[in-house]
């Protein structure tokens, strides 16, 4: 009964998200969302239908096949912790593409509900690949969105509901796995699998002498970004290529960041003369001019975006292995705002938060120590590489085990030493960071100030030099020929001009030093 | 007695000069005629042939020259020869007698003559100096034109002129040695005898006769005769004449006469030639232009009553005085009174005499008398007062007394370009880089007036008009236009000046107009246009003065006074008609464009003198006397203390501020500091600080991260075990894992808080000093901005490579 009822919950937790409209958007994310929605809209036509005569036999417990198939889908931890996480943060332009993955999960649900009622075994096995695969891919699209290094392993796997499959001819020899049509395969006895590697493990097959390198895909999109001045993110031009109707709350996002933009530009415009009058205004008093280079830029912005694991703007090229460098961040986009709408001030949380996320990652991506290395974690090509797999013929399989253990250990010691590191970074460093980003104009004010107060070349001392072989002109043969000359003496001596450098603190007898470094008298 | 005494006393101090050496020294001379009154042994020649004339032969029958001195020295003896020696001698009581007749006679005829010599001596005394080598007279009429020469100074010529007449001295351009041997040989020859024996007769009256010149003599009395003889009477040799003497000095007159004159000589300048002195003779021949002769060195020997008739002395022998039968003049009446001389003759004709109040009359000269004076009108005043009868000022400058500002005292000053100063108006002459000013001579209709001088313009020309309605009086009207250009060239340019408040105002025209016309008016002078007229110089500049200050077309004396009896509409058509015909002999340009076109020495030396004195690279030459100099330091000092910065030390209060008040040529103000950013003022609010919401949103994030609602307490977040058995998965092992692994994903997440909760709360902490930081910082960097826009300015500063310059608009 309970379990009746939570189905009957689940599903109709399902039903009110997405309430009754119908979205026939495109989704922003045509590299990866996409081909998700295609791939599904394959699987959903190639149904092979049918029921089956022992429905009930193969089903016996089929209430709970059912509900585990959808009670999966509520996943606290994926719907609520990590999708709640974003939803102050999270852009209208991810929103819609999550939006639309679960509008096809819904779908998904409605023809397994279908297929159901009509008994149709294999279908209801497919679509709950097919479920399986969207939540999945909802997961790595809510993580990856807006992680560049962030890779989606299992895209290219080739599930029960596509065309598509790696089939190792069982009954030829030598059996090699290759890409075929699966209805073929099976028609042929073959074994269908989801991976080439998958394939070769199998003990009679193996894996095709030539393997292409894998197709890495990112789930990242820079129109998932918040939109900066560069030219990324979600900003009004990547919403009106997806806003064709459809979904109000977007349509109201759209209209409300229009009306931002045009009060933005009405006013930047009003402003626009203050450009020309600050440069006069430098000139006038002396100033070199200022960097006005940003100054109304947003005016000429055009969008860009980036896709996928991309090196480059808009340039598909993956990196050719996993040691290649992984691809740039584009210039000008920003991962997190600092402030939402939510927040005038910074959010503090969010952004602790972020960095222990991304110390984790880096923790998860760190190195074993080289006594734990496997072969395949030096580049290739390399004479480390040969070494190891040299050392790895000669290993025994205990030490095996043990090195595995301890990688295992290790590996998880070093995720959460990461998230220790939080705390001191951000306690020992943030606010210097902070204070020397502020002090930034300052030092160089600050050096040149220092460098005309103290510089025999420069500034005051340049002024007193010539001022007084120009005073020496009204003297002639007068005391103050004398005075002149003892300043002089002293202008020229740089030890006289201690100030800058410190080194009268803590010295009382400065002036005694200066006196004999200049070589000036008690008084002239 | 007395005098003797004092001439004795004087013969003492004498004693010691050392003029000369022969008999006719001072000394000879005096002992000489102190011996003749005294000596009781010997007597003077002509008293020796006069006593032998006129004694008795019925006494002394053989009475000859001899027996006057033997007689003196009481031989009577010897004087006593008997006619017919065989006959008695002569009786030695009658003897006695005789040789007391000749003792008398000398006696009294020594007495006459030297009666005549103190009359000399006593007019000697009075009349020759004694310099600074006792006895020896000042030359003074030889030496004052050098004297005058060396002194003055060229404007003194215009401004204060000593003469109207000029004078010039002259070196002779051949030798004159034979000629004055000549002369000096007939002079000797004139003298006979030796000693107390000496016949000076001749040599005494040929020198006192040509004392005036030997022209003089020849004006006056025509042609030569009766060489050295008298007329036969007592006072024939004031008479005589001396021709061969005569001769000799014409011939010395011949020479000077080819002489040549550089500049050319103006007409009656006068030209005085080095002295010649024959100190065997104490004589000394002076020379001029126009005149030769002699003079006694110190006149000592009067011209005495002749005593001597004889065919050797006279050529008339009337019968009284002269004594035919014994040719010795007798004594008698007294001779006719001598005539006294006619104005400009005799002492009065040379020309330095021709100024003493013997030979001028004093009136128009007279100083006004001191209130509390004891002189009278009829004193006789040995000064003369020039100036004339003007309120003062007769002179105004702006600053400064202007020295040898009016007038030409310099050469022209090397290397300076000029352009030509032609009759119209040249557009294109330049001022000079040594001159405050230049002119530009203009001939043609100049207004109502016949010529004025306009304002300096700012490029410093100034335009002088000439349209003398008498064109040969260009020259002159020239002079007064470039002598008020002079006085304006260093004066500001324009009419809104000092100098033209004064010159407007009726004293200050007076002032001004009286130092022009008195260079014009010296000019004519010069010229001897003024002693045609009968006029002088401050007399015809008073005249133009009083024309050119006052009502149009009238002489009224609103400037200066006239001296008595002065027609001054009269002299002035008198000045111009004698220049008008006069004008070519007198050398002087006959037009206005000749005028300009060949300017005058006069009018080219002013305009030599308008350059300034001590710019440096500018040269100034002038003659070198002694006035020049002073004239050149004078105005050399007036232009440093009024155009050079003179006071080294000097330290005004910045070393921008203007030490004399026509400095403008300081740079443009570069403003330095004048623009500063004042640094924003800081009226930051308080910053946010919230902690309190921040500890909520803190709980909130405890119940975020675990998925859950806010709850209160938010410790209730932590831990739900109910979380995973409310929600079986669908594989028991995931179940049970999941089961055992709630407390592992409590851990993490309490782990997360526990090092983040203190990062946020350091990050809020360092947000609040950020918002403050922030703007204070920029406000400190505006701060020091400002003092390193101050400090780059003063090392922007540029100091001037030369001292100010003044009127440095102009180059």
């Amino acid at each position: 009964m309970k379990r009746l009822c939570s189905l009957l919950v689940g599903l109709s937790v399902l039903l009110s998200t997405t309430s009754a409209h119908a979205l026939t958007m495109t989704p922003i994310s045509q590299h990866y969302v996409q081909p998700i929605l295609d791939r599904i809209d394959n699987g959903m036509g190639n149904l092979p239908g049918g029921s089956a005569s022992n429905y009930n036999f193969i089903f016996f417990d089929w209430l709970l096949r059912i509900s585990t198939a959808f009670l999966e889908l509520v996943d606290t931890d994926l719907r609520i912790v990590e999708h709640q996480r974003d939803v102050y943060k999270i852009s209208p332009c991810l929103h819609l593409d999550l939006l639309i993955l679960e509008q096809k999960l819904e779908d998904v649900r409605t023809e397994t509900r279908n297929a159901f009622k009509d008994r149709r075994i294999y279908d209801i096995v497919r679509l709950q690949s097919m479920a399986r695969f969207l939540n999945d891919r909802y997961r790595h699209l809510i993580r990856g969105a807006r992680d560049i290094h962030y890779e989606d392993p299992r895209f290219n796997w080739y599930y029960i509901f596509d065309t598509l499959t790696w089939c190792c001819p069982y009954e030829t020899d030598p059996a090699i796995c290759t890409e075929q049509d699966r209805a073929t395969c099976i028609a042929n006895n073959g074994l269908a699998y989801k991976t080439a590697e998958d394939c070769g493990a199998h003990p009679v097959c193996e894996q095709p002498p030539f393997l292409p390198p894998k197709e890495r895909v990112c789930p990242f999109h820079s129109d998932y970004l918040p939109p900066t001045v560069m030219g990324y993110g979600c900003d009004l031009a990547a919403l009106d290529a997806v806003s064709s109707g459809g979904h109000p709350p977007i349509q109201a996002e759209r209209d409300a960041l229009a009306a931002f933009e045009s009060d933005r530009d009405a006013f930047l415009n009003s402003i626009s003369y203050i450009a020309s009058i600050t440069q006069q205004i430098f000139a006038a008093v002396g100033r070199p001019p200022p960097n006005l280079s940003t100054f109304l830029a947003v005016l000429s912005r055009t969008h860009r975006t980036r896709e996928g694991c991309s090196y480059t703007d808009e340039i598909y090229n993956p990196p050719a292995t996993e040691f290649d460098p992984p691809p740039q961040w584009p210039e000008g986009a920003a991962k997190w705002e600092l402030r939402g709408p939510f927040f005038l001030t910074s959010d503090e949380i969010f952004l602790v938060r972020g960095l222990y996320d991304q110390l984790l990652w880096w923790g998860e991506t760190r190195d074993q120590a080289d006594y734990l290395k496997l072969p395949t974690e030096y580049p290739p090509g390399t004479t480390e590489r040969t070494d190891a797999e040299a050392r790895e013929q000669n290993m025994g399989m205990i030490k095996k085990i043990f090195r595995s253990v301890v990688r295992s250990y290790f590996g998880l010691w070093n995720i959460e030493q990461a998230g220790h590191e939080t705390k001191p970074v951000i306690q020992a460093g943030d606010t210097q960071q902070q204070i020397l980003l502020l002090t930034e104009p300052l030092r160089g004010t600050m050096i040149e100030f220092y460098t005309l107060a103290s510089q025999r070349g420069r500034g005051i001392r340049s002024f007193t030099t010539k001022l007084g072989f120009f005073l020496r002109r009204t003297c002639v043969f007068r005391p103050c020929n004398k005075m002149i000359d003892r300043m002089l003496k002293i202008n020229f001596e740089d030890s006289c001009f201690p100030y800058v450098s410190g080194a009268y603190k803590g010295n009382p007898a400065h002036h005694e030093t200066c006196r004999g470094a200049a070589g000036v008298g008690e008084s002239f | 007695m007395r005098k003797y005494a004092a001439i004795a006393g004087l013969l003492c101090a004498v004693s010691v000069a050392p003029v000369v050496h022969a008999q006719d020294s001072v000394y000879q001379r005096l002992r000489q005629f102190t011996l003749n009154e005294y000596k009781k042994e010997e007597s003077e020649i002509t008293i020796e042939r006069f006593v032998t004339n006129i004694y008795p032969r019925k006494y002394l029958p053989l009475f000859a020259n001899t027996d006057v001195d033997l007689a003196l020295q009481e031989q009577h003896m010897e004087i006593c020869r008997p006619s017919d020696p065989e006959k008695s001698p002569i009786d030695e009581q009658e003897c006695l007698g005789y040789q007391q007749l000749v003792h008398t006679l000398v006696e009294k005829n020594a007495w006459l003559q030297q009666a005549v010599r103190d009359l000399q001596l006593a007019a000697l005394s009075f009349e020759a100096g004694v310099d600074y080598y006792a006895g020896r007279p000042v030359a003074i009429m030889s030496r004052l034109p050098s004297i005058v020469e060396i002194w003055q100074g060229d404007t003194d010529l215009i401004q204060s002129p000593i003469a109207e007449i000029k004078v010039r001295g002259k070196t002779y351009e051949v030798d004159m040695t034979p000629y004055f041997n000549a002369v000096e040989s007939e002079l000797s020859s004139l003298k006979t005898g030796a000693g107390a024996k000496e016949d000076r007769e001749q040599f005494v009256g040929a020198v006192w006769r040509y004392r005036h010149g030997f022209q003089y003599v020849k004006n006056e009395e025509g042609g030569c005769g009766n060489d050295k003889l008298g007329d036969g009477t007592e006072l024939q040799f004031l008479g005589a004449r001396f021709c061969q003497l005569e001769q000799k000095l014409e011939d010395i007159y011949d020479v000077v006469q080819t002489f040549t004159y550089d500049p050319p000589l103006k007409p009656n300048e006068i030209v005085l030639f080095p002295t010649k002195i024959l100190d065997d003779l104490s004589v000394y021949i002076w020379v001029r232009k126009d005149d030769v002769g002699l003079m006694w060195h110190m006149h000592l020997d009067p011209v005495l009553p002749s005593l001597d008739c004889s065919g050797s002395r006279s050529y008339a022998q009337p019968e009284p005085p002269c004594d035919s039968a014994t040719t010795a003049i007798l004594g008698g009446t007294y001779p006719p009174e001598l005539e006294d001389p006619e104005k400009d003759e005799g002492i009065c004709s040379h020309p330095f005499a021709k100024r003493g109040y013997l030979c001028r009359p004093v009136d128009s000269i007279r100083c006004p008398v001191d209130p509390g004076s004891t002189a009278t009108e009829e004193d006789i005043h040995l000064i003369g007062c020039k100036t004339p009868d003007m309120e003062a000022p007769y002179r105004w400058t702006e600053a400064g007394p202007n020295i040898c500002n009016e007038g030409g005292w310099r050469g022209e000053t090397q290397g300076l370009k000029t352009g030509t100063d032609t009759p119209g108006i040249d557009p294109d002459l330049e001022p000079d880089w040594c001159s405050n000013c230049y002119i530009d001579t203009f001939c043609g209709p100049c207004g109502p007036t016949e010529g004025f001088t306009l304002p300096k313009e700012i490029d410093g020309r100034i335009q002088v008009c000439l349209n003398s309605s008498i064109p040969e009086l260009s020259t002159y009207l020239y002079i007064h236009g470039l002598v008020r250009a002079q006085q304006m060239c260093d004066s500001p340019m324009g009419t809104n000046n000092m100098q033209t408040e004064i010159y407007n105002s009726p004293d200050g025209c007076c002032a001004f107009e009286y130092q022009a016309y008195l260079a014009s008016c010296d000019a004519m002078a010069e010229d001897g246009v003024l002693g045609a007229v009968n006029t002088n110089t401050p007399t015809c500049a008073a005249l133009l003065t009083n024309y050119s200050c006052g009502t149009p077309g009238s002489f009224d004396p609103v400037c200066v006074q006239y001296p008595p009896n002065f027609d001054p509409a009269q002299v002035f058509i008198e000045i111009g008609q004698y220049v008008q015909t006069n004008a070519a002999t007198m050398g002087l340009a006959t037009s206005c464009a000749d005028a300009v076109s060949n300017p005058d020495a006069r009018v080219q030396k002013i305009k030599n003198s308008l350059p300034q004195v001590c710019t440096p690279k500018c040269e100034t030459k002038y003659v070198n006397t002694i006035g020049n100099n002073a004239c050149m330091i004078g105005q050399c000092v007036e232009e440093s203390f009024e155009r050079h910065r003179m006071i080294p030390g000097r330290m005004p209060l910045t070393v921008e501020d203007e030490a004399f008040p026509w400095d403008s040529d300081t740079e443009e103000d570069p403003n330095w500091g004048a623009f500063l950013f004042t640094p924003p003022q800081l009226s930051l609010p308080l910053p946010p600080y919230r902690p309190a919401l921040l500890a909520r949103q803190m709980d909130n994030f405890l119940c975020q991260i675990n998925g859950l609602p806010t709850r209160t307490p938010p410790v209730q977040c932590s831990f739900d075990p109910r979380r995973r058995l409310r929600l079986p998965t669908k594989e028991y092992l995931h179940f049970w894992e999941s089961l055992l692994d709630q407390s592992n994903e409590q851990e993490s997440m309490r782990s997360l808080i526990e090092g983040a909760a203190p990062a946020v709360g350091s990050r809020a902490g360092t947000q609040v000093l950020v918002q403050y930081l922030g703007p204070a910082l920029h406000a400190f960097q505006e701060l020091i901005q400002d003092a390193v826009d101050l400090l780059t300015a003063m090392e922007n500063t540029e100091f001037p490579p030369d001292m100010c310059k003044r009127n440095a608009t102009r180059s």
